[in-house]
């Protein structure tokens, strides 16, 4: 402690007046952790009626962040949360910085060390610790595990702390009001720049993300020690030295950083063994794919999603091509060539996986939806035979990702109408918040609405499971999942509808986010309510609400030749309408 | 004034390093604009730039304002003041003259040279100047009395206040979340940089609580944190103003508001009752709601005005009891800059046609129908009893003023004293992305608009620019606009460049290909307003179903699976599966039973699909199903009148036959096609004499319920008596024709209801009136195109042209479409057409004009000339 040392002899140089000679000779005797203690009690007196504003605005936008639409209300109260806790960083730097003229923070008898060590530990308390935690309430219900509860506070810790230590970095080296002034504004410049370089790192390779993790871990480090040097050893050179040196080092990081620990093995499905069978359905049963195509093999509840069906060119061409028109995750323009994700990838095959959880022989009812799967065989050669002219004559690979289907929920309908819920997908990061909208929307005969939220919350900095999720031809998947209500007194299972709606993206700077408006309608037993005189309520309190949602399990590749091609195609022609 | 000059010389010496940095910042924001630096470019900046060279340039501006010298900073000045011969008011004066000169002048002088530069009239230059210095001017409320309040680094964080409220969107964010929980209107589209005059106005307004704010603070200090704090109240209460109803823009006021009020008062607005609709929406809470539109009809009104309607009030009884209503969409207000709004949803051709009504008409997406959406309410629960409409309507009136026109071509110009066009590039079968689209035409485009307050080109209402094919008199409007940049909104002479796609030119129909697209003309149109009138309408009986109202009583479920498989096989299938009751079972069972095969037949909906039109996939038909059910209904004849019979009428009608076949009602036998009823009754009085009757049974003038009461009596007493009182009973009603017509035209009724001369008077004057209400467009619905071949059959030939018009630019034929199109023919030339001719129907229609024909005024039919 030879900062400390050098202060006592500094305050004994002032040569102090007996009574307060006295008391800071107390002090100076005090073991040290009891000093650390008196600064903390003297910076709380200094602060305390500033920070608890700040826990008041920090409760406010935790408060604001658990409603359902957070929006104004937490923008409103964390911005200015933000601005107050740089002011009391700015205060409490300030205050004491060895640099700073219009303080004798030279003749404080507690020592410049446990000064500083006093200072860190008050904000990470009153600051930095109020701030993680306002931001975790926001995270709950996303099946989150250890890691991901460790990603969410780094992700919140890092650019908190990368604030308050530039700002106080900075400010530590101002020697007046002037100064302090100007380098504040140099602080709020940097941290807007920070703010805006690193608002969009979700969408960044991942190797950019864990780079710019360590990035911050540096940063923050060096004006941890820039302001030390600072503000203990009094070395202004070796201060901003070590601050543009961590800022440089900083810059180049996130370019420049090689290992990616987000990266995990890609998912390969391999439960089963699957096959594929070519003509009209297998008497054993099997997953249709295309009226003559069927995969078999599949366990119960598991349903497989087409990614792509192409021809396999001899030379090391990319597979699958670009344009591919088979894809349930994708749709081509025709015209145009133009390639677009589709938000809806669950096909009539998912329901067909959930029937044997109801009654045999129900009457499955649902609402018109287009089948993502786009043409039949004759459709999809005819549209590869545009780009590969003896797309008939070579080999072909189906590719397919194969999904679980999961009963994430279940209760009475009389019961889910009454409260808000909560549901949590398979897939850590998603949740859908629904409640009860309308119970009798006059339209269509009549139906029941829920509103609902999908929301989407995940940590950038750990990877996203222990598989890496599943992207068809590069895209992400949107979350897709099932209401269904089974209604046993009449036999009948309703499949609801789930309007399109666009997402909003809700960026943090190491936290990716966002949401969509996922509300779902049910359609009333219409003709038993006209012709039985069914009551609504009495369907209601018979009916029970069940939410049905995939986890990804894989993707595996079928090899199929080109003369089981010909049969396929030669098989479906036998299996149209008549009419067609 | 020597003291103040004095002062005046002892701050410039101070301030002139800060002076420098703001006539550099000055001289930045001229080379912006002037594009000496980063020219426009459509995937350049954007408008964002602008936004922060202005927000930089005033922050500047109220920094060197702000900043004393530091000898008058100590104790906030006062000490060092106190000592100096020097008057209160001369610091005062002093500080006002630092602005004047400083900040003031340059910034004027800043926008008289860019006018200059412009080429702008003397006039203009001289009236954007003193614009600027009005600006300006409004700030020396708040400068001067800052610079007292705020010394040494407070400056910096009265700065940073200013810039979190006024530049950056925090301050907007609070003020629309106040006033939202207070209900105030506010003007979503209200920024600064936008429409600046609102802030003027409202810094002018709160600028002298300023100058009380630094009289108390001088007999009672206040620590800097309470000054910041009233500092940045009285901003917010000022941006409050400035989005508040209080404030106005110079050229929102009315070009003709006298003129206005004599033709409201000469015209009284009709509304009517099938004219409403209500369609079901969600709010932005998600509650389900009714949205109430209608038509406002307005006759004789001068062709080149449009008023657009809202509602400033509206009250729904039923009954007699008021309906709770909903607060109307905050976007939809009454105000002038709506009109861009109203008129991308109305056809633009009336301002064009100089000869006929007809004579050009738009390619709209979207059929205009005139209709206004009013209000919004809460779903009654009872949709069947109509209802009463109040209404206090507010018109909107503009016209469109052309503002000039030029080929489609790059390179070419409009030239107006008010705005300024140019073609960069013509991009053919390019979408607004710059994707390939075929069909697709972008433009390239640079405008500058006047933004002087006098007459302002962008506000309220923008000009539009619309592409004219001379060749079909075809228009095309509401361009697509993609990437733009634009520069010095503030100045009085924004420049800007756009990208504009219009949809559907280079295509089969419209006479437009890409060797002649540069002998098209592009049209630009700046709307005007005139003025605002108010009316007040009450309607009676209006029906909340019907008229393109959501409808009730439909089964629109249908089945999430197999629906790649034979659906008529699937649902036979489905309802062999389902347990039928004993033939004994109570009504109840049965009911239960009938239900379920009605719920199964919705599910199974695809078996009904056809491609092409007219042609089932899935072919054949329900009768097995229908044997299932019939015993039921024998049994229970009651059921009959529980039957749906407005998505499933095919079904009940099988069903009904077949409950009639079994009970050996005479009459009704088992054959294929349709339900039939086919008797010979021997008249008692007249021996040997008998009388046919022939019949299907989708007797849809007689109405579902005589018709269900009239099987169910059939059924009970195994006598086809009942059907045929019903059909004796069938004598064609004029009245009840007339009633349908009105509500519904079509040509077949117009002929039948021209053979009797008062009611031929009586529809020709309400097909005229329903076709003059008709957007002058292309794109319409199937009752629209009724409208339009009821007028032709009336002898019309403009509309004979317009009919044949729309139909050849018929985009893809489908089910909805076709049959719209196969009673146009057979209602204009008297011959039904199938299916399969129809895409020669459509093409024929492209050739086609109406010397091709001669209208036969007996058989009010038009006949090819070629048959005379």
């Amino acid at each position: 402690m030879t900062s400390d040392t050098s202060a006592m002899t500094a305050g004994r140089m002032h040569g102090l007046s007996s009574v307060r000679d006295g008391a800071a000779r107390a002090t100076l005797c005090a073991p040290p952790l009891a000093r650390l203690w008196h600064q903390i009690r003297h910076e709380w007196q200094f602060q305390r009626w500033l920070v608890v504003v700040e826990w008041l605005l920090l409760g406010g936008a935790a408060l604001a962040s658990m409603e359902e639409k957070p929006g104004t209300l937490a923008d409103l109260t964390l911005t200015p949360a933000a601005f107050l806790a740089l002011l009391i960083i700015g205060r409490s730097v300030r205050a004491d910085a060895p640099c700073n003229t219009d303080v004798m923070s030279h003749t404080r008898p507690v020592g410049r060390a446990t000064v500083w060590g006093a200072k860190l530990l008050f904000l990470t308390f009153t600051l930095l610790l109020p701030w993680v935690l306002q931001a975790l309430p926001q995270f709950r219900g996303f099946s989150f595990g250890a890691v991901e509860w460790f990603g969410v506070a780094m992700g919140t810790l890092l650019p908190a702390a990368l604030l308050g230590t530039l700002t106080a970095a900075l400010l530590s080296h101002a020697r007046s009001m002037r100064e302090g002034t100007a380098l504040g504004f140099l602080a709020l410049v940097l941290i807007t720049g920070l703010v805006v370089a690193t608002r969009n790192l979700s969408s960044q390779r991942d190797e950019m993300l864990c780079g710019a993790g360590v990035a911050a871990l540096v940063l923050i480090l060096s004006a941890l020690t820039s302001w030390w040097l600072q503000s203990v050893r009094t070395s202004r050179r070796l201060s901003w030295t070590c601050l543009l040196l961590g800022g440089a080092t900083a810059c180049a990081l996130p370019f420049a950083w090689g290992w990616d620990w987000r990266q995990v093995p890609r998912l390969a499905y391999t439960t089963t063994p699957l096959s594929l069978h070519i003509g009209s359905a297998p008497a054993s049963g099997g997953q249709v794919l295309w009226p003559s195509l069927h995969l078999v093999g599949l366990p119960p509840d598991h349903v497989a999603s087409v990614i792509a069906l192409a021809p396999v060119s001899l030379d090391k061409a990319p597979w699958p091509p670009k344009g591919v028109i088979s894809s349930d995750y994708t749709s081509v323009n025709t015209t145009t060539g133009i390639e677009s994700q589709l938000w809806r990838w669950m096909t009539e095959n998912h329901t067909e996986a959930l029937a044997a959880h109801y009654p045999p022989g129900s009457l499955w009812l649902g609402y018109p939806v287009d089948d993502p799967r786009g043409p039949n065989l004759a459709g999809v050669l005819k549209h590869t035979l545009k780009t590969e002219p003896k797309a008939a004559e070579k080999p072909w690979r189906l590719r397919v990702a194969i999904s679980r289907m999961h009963r994430v929920f279940s209760r009475p309908l009389g019961e889910a109408i009454r409260e808000p819920i909560r549901v949590a997908s398979p897939t850590p990061g998603y949740r859908l918040d629904f409640r009860l909208g309308m119970l009798d929307v006059p339209s269509y005969g009549g139906q029941i609405l829920f509103s609902g939220t999908l929301k989407h919350r995940f940590p950038l900095l750990v990877p996203e499971g222990r598989r890496a999720r599943i992207r068809p031809l590069g895209y992400l998947p949107q979350q897709n999942f099932m209401a269904v209500l089974h209604s046993p007194a009449l036999g009948e299972v309703s499949v609801g509808q789930e309007g399109e709606d666009p997402t909003s993206p809700e960026p943090a700077v190491f936290l990716s986010g966002h949401s969509r408006r996922a509300n779902f309608t049910l359609p009333h037993p219409r003709a038993q309510m006209d012709i039985s005189g069914l009551s609504l309520e009495k369907w209601v309190s018979e009916s029970t609400l069940d939410l049905w949602w995939p986890e990804e399990k894989g993707t595996l590749d079928l090899e199929i030749t080109a003369e089981q091609m010909a049969e396929a195609l030669a098989a479906e022609n036998k299996l149209r309408p008549v009419s067609r | 004034m020597n003291l103040v000059l004095h002062q005046f010389n002892k701050e410039f010496r101070y301030l002139w390093p800060r002076w420098l940095v703001f006539l550099a910042a000055l001289l930045a924001d001229l080379a912006f604009n002037m594009e000496w630096i980063l020219p426009l470019d459509p995937e350049g900046v954007t408008m964002v730039a602008d936004m922060l060279f202005a927000t930089g340039l005033w922050i500047i501006g109220w920094w060197v304002a702000l900043s004393t010298a530091p000898e008058d900073e100590a104790e906030g000045g006062a000490a060092f003041v106190r000592t100096r011969p020097l008057p209160r008011h001369a610091l005062v004066a002093s500080r006002g003259l630092v602005w004047l000169v400083l900040i003031m002048l340059p910034m004027t002088l800043e926008t008289g040279l860019y006018l200059t530069l412009q080429h702008r009239p003397w006039s203009d230059v001289g009236l954007g100047m003193a614009e600027e210095l009005w600006a300006t001017s409004s700030m020396a409320f708040w400068v001067i009395p800052a610079a007292l309040l705020f010394r040494g680094w407070e400056i910096y964080m009265a700065l940073v206040v200013f810039f979190a409220v006024w530049g950056a969107s925090y301050g907007r964010t609070v003020v629309d979340f106040v006033f939202e929980h207070l209900s105030i209107e506010s003007s979503w589209r209200t920024l600064p940089v936008l429409e600046p005059a609102r802030f003027i106005q409202a810094a002018w307004w709160i600028g002298p609580a300023m100058v009380l704010l630094l009289l108390w603070h001088q007999r009672h200090p206040w620590h800097v944190v309470k000054r910041l704090s009233a500092f940045a109240l009285l901003l917010l209460i000022t941006y409050g103003l400035a989005v508040s109803p209080l404030a106005k823009n110079p050229f929102d006021e009315p070009l003709e508001q006298p003129q206005i009020q004599q033709l409201a008062q000469a015209h009284t607005p009709v509304m009517r009752a099938e004219s409403f609709r209500f369609t079901e929406g969600v709010d932005d809470q998600l509650r389900s709601l009714l949205n109430v539109s209608a038509a406002v009809e307005m006759d004789g009104l001068p062709r080149d005005v449009m008023p657009f309607w809202t509602s400033s009030k509206t009250i729904i009884t039923q009954n007699g009891r008021a309906l709770p209503m909903l607060p109307p969409e905050k976007t939809r207000t009454n105000q002038p800059h709506m009109i861009n709004l109203w008129l991308f949803e109305h056809s633009l051709s009336g301002a064009l046609n100089a000869g006929g009504r007809e004579e050009i008409l738009a390619m709209k997406p979207m059929a205009g129908r005139g209709q206004f959406p009013f209000s919004r309410m809460e779903i009654p629960q009872d949709l069947k009893t109509p209802v009463d409409v109040d209404m206090h309507l507010t018109a909107v009136w503009a016209r469109l003023r052309e503002l000039g026109r030029a080929p489609l071509q790059a390179g070419a110009r409009i030239l107006s004293p008010e705005a300024e066009l140019e073609v960069l590039e013509v991009r053919k079968n390019v979408g607004a992305r710059g994707e390939s689209s075929p069909g697709q035409v972008t433009l390239l485009v640079r405008q500058s608009m006047r933004t002087l307050s006098d007459r302002h080109a962008m506000w309220p209402a923008q000009p539009l620019l619309t592409l004219h094919a001379p060749g079909k008199k075809l228009l095309w409007q509401n361009s697509m606009q993609g990437r733009n940049d634009w520069r010095a909104m503030r100045l009085g002479w924004v420049q800007m460049i756009m990208e504009m796609t219009f949809g559907e030119v280079l295509k089969a129909g419209t006479g437009v290909t890409e060797q002649n697209l540069g002998s098209q003309q592009l049209v630009w149109m700046k709307p005007d307003y005139l003025g605002t009138s108010r009316h007040h309408v009450q309607v009676k009986d209006v029906s909340l179903q019907g008229n393109g109202s959501f409808s009730l009583g439909g089964l629109h479920s249908i089945t999430a699976l197999h629906q790649r498989e034979n659906p008529r096989a699937r649902f036979l299938a489905a309802v062999r599966q389902r347990r039928a009751p004993s033939a004994d079972a109570p009504i109840e069972e049965a009911a239960r039973y009938v239900a379920s095969v009605y719920t199964a037949s919705a599910a199974y909906d695809q078996r009904r699909h056809q491609d092409p039109p007219g042609q089932l996939v899935w072919p054949g038909d329900d009768r097995e199903v229908a044997d299932l059910v019939a015993p039921f209904l024998l049994k229970h004849p009651e059921l009959v009148q529980r039957l749906n019979f407005v998505t499933e009428s095919a079904l009940s009608y099988e069903i009904m036959r077949s409950a009639l076949v079994l009970a050996g009602v005479p009459g009704f036998e088992r054959r294929p096609g349709q339900p039939i009823y086919q008797r010979a009754v021997v008249l008692p009085d007249w021996p040997g004499a008998t009388q046919k009757f022939e019949s299907d049974l989708w007797l849809t003038d007689v109405g579902n319920e005589r018709m269900t009461d009239a099987v169910v009596e059939m059924l009970k007493t195994r006598s086809d008596d009942p059907m045929r009182a019903v059909l004796r009973s069938r004598e064609p009603s004029l009245e009840k024709a007339w009633r349908n017509f009105s509500a519904r035209p079509a040509g077949k009724a117009l002929r039948y209801l021209c053979k009797d001369p008062a009611y031929r008077e009586k529809a020709a004057a309400e097909v005229s009136r329903q076709y003059g209400g008709l957007g002058l467009t292309v794109r319409f619905s199937d009752r629209e195109l009724r409208i339009i071949i009821a007028q032709a059959l009336m002898g019309d030939s403009a509309a004979l042209s317009w009919g044949l018009r729309a139909i050849g630019l018929s985009r893809e034929v489908n089910t909805w479409e076709s049959s719209a199109l196969l009673e146009a023919h057979e209602s204009l030339f008297g011959q039904k057409i199938t299916h399969r001719q129809l895409p020669q129907f459509i093409r024929d229609c492209r050739a086609w004009t109406p010397e091709s024909f001669r209208y036969d005024a007996e058989k009010m039919l038009w006949v090819p000339q070629a048959n005379q």
